[in-house]
Parts: C-alpha cells; structure tokens; sequence
C-alpha cells in the first residue's frame, strides 16, 4: 500500500441552530492512501458530506468543528489560515459537487470558469490556460471541445455540466478529489458514462478519491475501499469485497437488503430499513443505530460501541473495522452479523 | 405497395454509421443572454421611446451648446421674453419712388413692445422711437410711413395702423430663438441645454458613486455577513435618515458653488439604495452552489464578489441605477428650484423654472419647455428601467 495522504482523527462537527448544536458528526477516523478510491456511504443526514466539508473547512455560517485533526500530506488542514487553505483547494484538493446544474456560474463561460481555476493556481498566462482547458475538455470528453469552451453553462446538458466540473476539479491535477455524490442529479445512463470517466481519469492520473454516496451500485463499481457512516459515526470500514461479502454491521446489512435487485426471484419484496434515522439534536446516548436494529440488546442502548477491528475479534480480516456490540467477545450470537 | 409511404429508400438495411455522443451536439445556436435581454426590450414600445429619449438627450446636451450661436451668459436686453410663437402684423407702403416697403412685426403682449421680425420669421429686433402717452396708455410708433398705435388701456391689448384696428396674420414659429428668450434676453434653448448638461453630469455622478460605492458596499457587507453586516447596514441606516437638503446647506456652508455642493450631497447619500438592494440580492446568491464550488476552487472573498456574485444580481443593479437617475436629476433640479443649486448665470432645468415661476402669467413659455425636459427625462427613465426589468427577468424567457 502506497503512503497515506489524507488521516482525519476524531473530528467533529456540530451545526448551532436556535434548538441547540446538531451534533453532525461525532469521532470520524479516516484515511486515504494516494492513488485509493476511498467510498462514504450512508442516509441522508448521516454525516458523510458534512464530513468532507469539514475537511476542507467549508462549513456554512452554523458549522462549527469542535475537535479533531485532519493530517494532508503532513500539514493539519484544521490549523492552517485561510490564505494557506485556499491555495490548497482546488489544487491539491478538488471537490466535484452534487448538482452540476447549480454548481457552475450562469454568467461565465464554462471555459473561463476552468480557466480561473488554473490561474488561480498555476499563475500562467491565458493562453496557456485556455490550451490546458481545451486539453481538459478533451480529456473529460466534451465533444467539440475547442468550440465548447466559449460556451455558456445554459447551452450544456446535465451531463455535460457535470464533466465540466470534473474538468474543472482536474485543472491542476489535484492529489485528492473529493466527489460528493456526483452522479445524483443525472440520469441512469449518464450517471455510468461519468463514473466510467472518473474511474479511467483515477486511472491514469492516479490521484485518490473520496466518493461520497447514497448508493450501493456506485460504491461496488468504483471503489476500492468503502465506510459506512450513520448517525455521524463510522460504522462499519472494509474493503469493497469484503463489505459485500461479509458485512459485520446490522446497519451495512440492511442496507445491501434494501437495494433492488433486478435478478431477484419475482415478486421480492425490497426490504427497507424500518424507521428514520435518529435526531441528531439529541442523538441516543447509545449505538445510533439501536433504536431502528432488529438486532438490539440493552448494551445497545446504553453506549455507544467501540469500533472493533481485526484484533478483538476473529470476525473481521485485515482492514475492517466495525461499530458494533455484537462483536464484543461475550455477545450472543446472532444470525447472520456475528455466525 | 400501394401506400407510398411504404416505400423504401436505396439499400435500407445497411448498417447505420453510430457517432459517438450524437446526443450531446447542441441543435440551436444559442442567443447569448446579453442578445435575449436585448430581443426582449425591443419588443417593449415604451422602453425602446424611453432610450431613443435618453440617446437624443445625450447627444443634445453635448453636440447642442457647440452647435448653438447663443452662450447661455450673453444677455440681449433688447430682445428679451421673446416668445417662441407669435402673430405677426404685416404693414405695407409705396414710398415716393414706387418701391414697396413691407414691415413684419409683431406685439409681445407681456411687455407692450414691438419687434420687427422678416417674412420667414426670423428676428430682425426691437422697434424704437414709440413715443408713449402714459395718460392714454398707449404708444404711436411710426413703421413703414404708417401709423402704428399699440393700445394697452384694455385688455387684450389692440393695435391701430391709421386709426383702424388690424388683425395679426397668423402664427409664426420663433426662427431665431426656438425656445425664444428670458427675462434677460437670453436664449432659452441654449440655456436648457446647459441645463441638460448639468442633469446628465448630476445623472453620471450618481451612477458612478451607485456603480463603485453602492454595489461595492452591498456586495461586502452581503458578502461577508454576521457582524460585519450589521454594522454596515446601520452606517447606511444612519446616513439615509439625513434629508438631503440638510446635506446640501451644510456643504454650502463650507464650499461655495452651490453645484459642488449638490454633486457632492448626491455623491455621499445617492449610493444607499443601491447598497441595500445589492446587499439583499448578494444575501440570496452568497448560498448557490457555484460560490460554494468557486470556494472550493481557491478563489478568494474578493474574486468571488466581483466575478462571480455581482454579474449576477446585474438585473436589479440596472433596474435601481434607471430608477436611481431620474430620482437624482430630480432632486437636482428641485434643489436648484429652491434655489440651493447651480448659482447664475449657468442654469439649471430647476432654475428656469423657478426663474420661469415668476413670470409664468406672462411668458408660459419660459415654466413650459424646463418642466417639459424634466417631466419627460422622468417618464424616459422610468419607461427604460420598467422595460429593462421585464427584459431581465430570465422567467419571461421565451
């Protein structure tokens, strides 16, 4: 395994609203080695975006990171000033948002939107850039691309928007690319047309990747490497084999249930996870997930699990790691999560 | 194969030649957001009147003065309150050796004076050598060898040429003085003019100051929010609370023009409109995405603001600058009209007027083309900033 770029410990995030602080991630560990495709999976409001947020210190107004450290390439992002920061976004850190239809300015060319980016941080002439951008263009596959660059995002479908901001994150050969949930707001087909491109750009880039997602499908294509948040905690950590074929979590394994499967025997009922996800104002004092687990004892509900790994117990190989009391040496058995 | 409809072409089943992301070719060539917002005002009748208005105005303001034979300080006593229409009396005469002798003149009925003009109209000057009999309240002139008594015992005044009353012979525009003159004899258009000029000076300093201290000033303090904001907006509060004309009689007291002064009252106050419109709009763009992605990106606070925000909220700018004009060239001129303004002899449309006020029974003319340039540079800014919100709005496009 090649050296690790990015290793956040212990962050976390609150939200201060007049209700009180939103307790939006609590304790997230992670790491991505250069060249990984690292993948964030959880619900809605479980903390994966807010996660990668706080990592690059782009919190709206309310946030507020109470503790943890976020080591880049040695340098801890939380301590360096804002001037420090902004050089590094969009340079060594690049972030491709959610809605390409919202995310590119109305009033600016896409071309010059890429080229800004390059200026920004390259510091070379326009024509340069302008080349560089043409090169971008090509590389994220925008048909006609000398023509493309003067265009505006209006004239741009969806999908084409979105490789404008891969271009966009691209234009300076970031180290780390950041993705939260890019392929959302497209359509089936352009969502593989743009995953495909992103993993054959990582490829032959070779920069790393943290692919936020709600979806399953997108996490077993691309990644190499996958985390399971809920309840702006860490749940569950494997490779992607792994993840798939022995998941320890109850939480992992009811959302792999919940996932449609077209080859599944006729009439199948999907099985979703009951219940909504707690209130993160006030979250449980225990597993977040207790209240919604079918597989919940009153350990449970009293404290939150520690992580287990490979050393407390015989369940988990080299590298996963998951939250949950069920692991725990004298824990009952139970189907499926700990047989 | 009797449906022609069914027929096929030449070698149908070959197979198609796929291009790659056919889909993704645009069909139309776009219109530029720039060429929409300009389809779309031309289509609105009293905007597109509204600015060939402002174009006309501009052009008159500079190239006018240039043009004109007439400054706007030389006095002609002689010939003043002219009107720019009158009647004119024809009196004609065969003088000893047979050659006709024709005189043109007409009677200004505010002064009691008769001013010879040619056949065309155009002015000639003032009659003299009445002789004036106070007691019968009329004045005998002797004009072409005739005759002529200007009757003002009654009102309307009448005119004799030999004893018998004579009718005027028809309205005749003023071709030497269009507007005709004022009080001192001074050309009213040339005047009104320079009185364009200092409307349309007044209109550029509010821009500017709209443009680099209202946009500016919204934009930081939308921008940067919280604290920052708050005390901002209170400064902005604080200086809009003040009236206007205090403004101006403070600044007399220290400097001297009275048009420094009205330029400067409007450069210091004109902008808070413009910051406060501009503030709220940066308030709701600050949350899109594409500021987030530029953030992002690297791009710092400043960048941010000026090329990312402010080309957004371009709409409202325009539509608060067009309705931010007439409003300055107004208080311009009302400013002037009480008497705060430009000091004489340079005029303003709000000194003709209130000069115009005093003798406004007499000569109408003198209130009528001042209160026409201003009430008609109001409807023209007002028609372009309307027809310009329609035109910006991006829910009518079509």
């Amino acid at each position: 395994m090649s050296h690790t770029l990015l290793n956040v410990t212990n962050l976390h995030t609150d939200f201060e609203t007049s209700r009180g602080d939103v307790k939006a991630v609590r304790g997230v560990s992670l790491s991505v080695a250069a060249g990984e495709i690292l993948g964030i999976v959880g619900e809605s409001g479980s903390g994966k975006s807010v996660t990668c947020m706080s990592i690059l210190r782009l919190l709206k107004r309310q946030g507020r990171i109470r503790a943890g450290v976020a080591e880049f390439e040695g340098r801890d992002l939380m301590k360096l000033s804002e001037r420090e920061l902004s050089d590094l976004r969009g340079n060594d850190i690049a972030v491709i948002f959610q809605d390409p239809m919202s995310s590119l300015n109305p009033t600016l060319t896409v071309g010059e939107q890429v080229m800004e980016t390059i200026i920004r941080h390259r510091k070379t002439s326009r024509a340069a850039a302008r080349a560089r951008t043409i090169e971008l263009f090509k590389l994220v596959r925008i048909p006609a691309a000398e023509t493309r660059v003067d265009a505006y995002p209006h004239e741009f479908s969806g999908g084409m928007r979105q490789r404008a901001m891969i271009a966009i994150a691209l234009a300076c050969d970031p180290k780390l690319l950041i993705a939260d949930e890019p392929t959302t707001a497209l359509d089936v087909t352009i969502q593989r047309q743009i995953l495909g491109l992103l993993k054959d750009i990582q490829a032959r880039m070779g920069m790393a990747i943290l692919l936020i997602t709600h979806d399953l499908g997108v996490i077993a294509e691309v990644c190499d490497r996958v985390m399971v948040m809920y309840g702006g905690m860490v749940m569950e950590q494997a490779s992607v084999h792994r993840l798939f074929e022995a998941p320890r979590h109850p939480y992992t394994h009811g959302l792999l249930a919940s996932v449609p499967d077209l080859r599944a025997a006729h009439r199948a009922r999907l099985q979703p996870i009951a219940g909504s996800p707690p209130d993160m104002l006030r979250p449980p004092p225990g597993c977040p997930f207790a209240p919604r687990c079918a597989h919940a004892r009153s350990q449970c509900a009293a404290a939150v699990p520690p992580l287990f790994g490979p050393d407390d117990t015989a369940l988990l190989k080299s590298g996963h790691t998951a939250r949950c009391w069920l692991l725990h040496a004298d824990a009952p058995k139970a189907e499926g999560i700990n047989t | 194969m009797s449906n022609p409809d069914m027929k096929l072409t030449e070698n149908p089943w070959a197979l198609l030649e796929l291009k790659a992301d056919a889909a993704e070719v645009i069909a139309s060539p776009a219109r530029g957001y720039w060429g929409d917002v300009w389809a779309r005002l031309r289509a609105r009748k009293p905007a597109m009147v509204g600015l060939v208005f402002i174009v006309l105005l501009i052009l008159a303001a500079v190239f006018g003065p240039m043009i004109s034979p007439y400054s706007y300080f030389e006095q002609n006593l002689k010939l003043s309150n002219i009107q720019p229409i009158f009647n004119p009396y024809t009196v004609s005469t065969t003088d000893e050796d047979g050659t006709p002798e024709t005189a043109h003149f007409f009677l200004n009925a505010g002064n009691f004076n008769l001013y010879e003009v040619d056949a065309r109209g155009a002015l000639i000057g003032l009659i003299r050598g009445g002789r004036k009999d106070m007691a019968m309240r009329r004045t005998t002139y002797q004009i072409a060898g005739q005759a002529v008594v200007v009757d003002y015992s009654q009102q309307p005044t009448r005119l004799f040429v030999d004893d018998v009353e004579t009718r005027p012979g028809g309205w005749q525009w003023n071709k030497t003085y269009w507007f005709g003159t004022d009080q001192l004899g001074r050309d009213v258009l040339v005047r009104q003019l320079y009185g364009a000029r200092i409307s349309l000076l007044v209109a550029f300093v509010a821009t500017i100051v709209n443009f680099f201290i209202g946009v500016l000033y919204g934009g930081i303090s939308g921008y940067a929010g919280g604290r920052v904001d708050a005390v901002m907006m209170r400064i902005v509060e604080v200086i809009a609370t003040i009236p206007l004309t205090l403004y101006v009689i403070l600044m007399m007291v220290v400097l001297q023009s009275g048009l420094i002064s009205v330029v400067l009252a409007i450069g210091t106050v004109f902008w808070v409109d413009m910051a406060r419109i501009v503030r709220g709009q940066i308030l709701t763009l600050k949350q899109s995405d594409y500021v987030d992605a530029a953030r992002t990106m690297g791009a710092r606070p400043g960048r941010i603001i000026v090329r990312h925000l402010l080309p957004n909220a371009v709409g409202p700018i325009l539509v608060t600058l067009t309705m931010l004009i007439p409003s300055a060239i107004f208080i311009e001129s009302f400013m002037s009209f009480i008497g705060l303004g430009v000091t004489p002899p340079l005029a303003s449309w709000g000194t003709l007027t209130s000069n115009a006020v005093e003798t406004m029974r007499a000569y109408p003319h003198q209130l009528l083309f001042p209160a026409a340039a201003i009430s008609l540079t109001m409807f023209a800014f007002n028609f372009l900033g309307d027809g310009l919100r329609d035109a910006l709005d991006p829910r009518l496009r079509k």
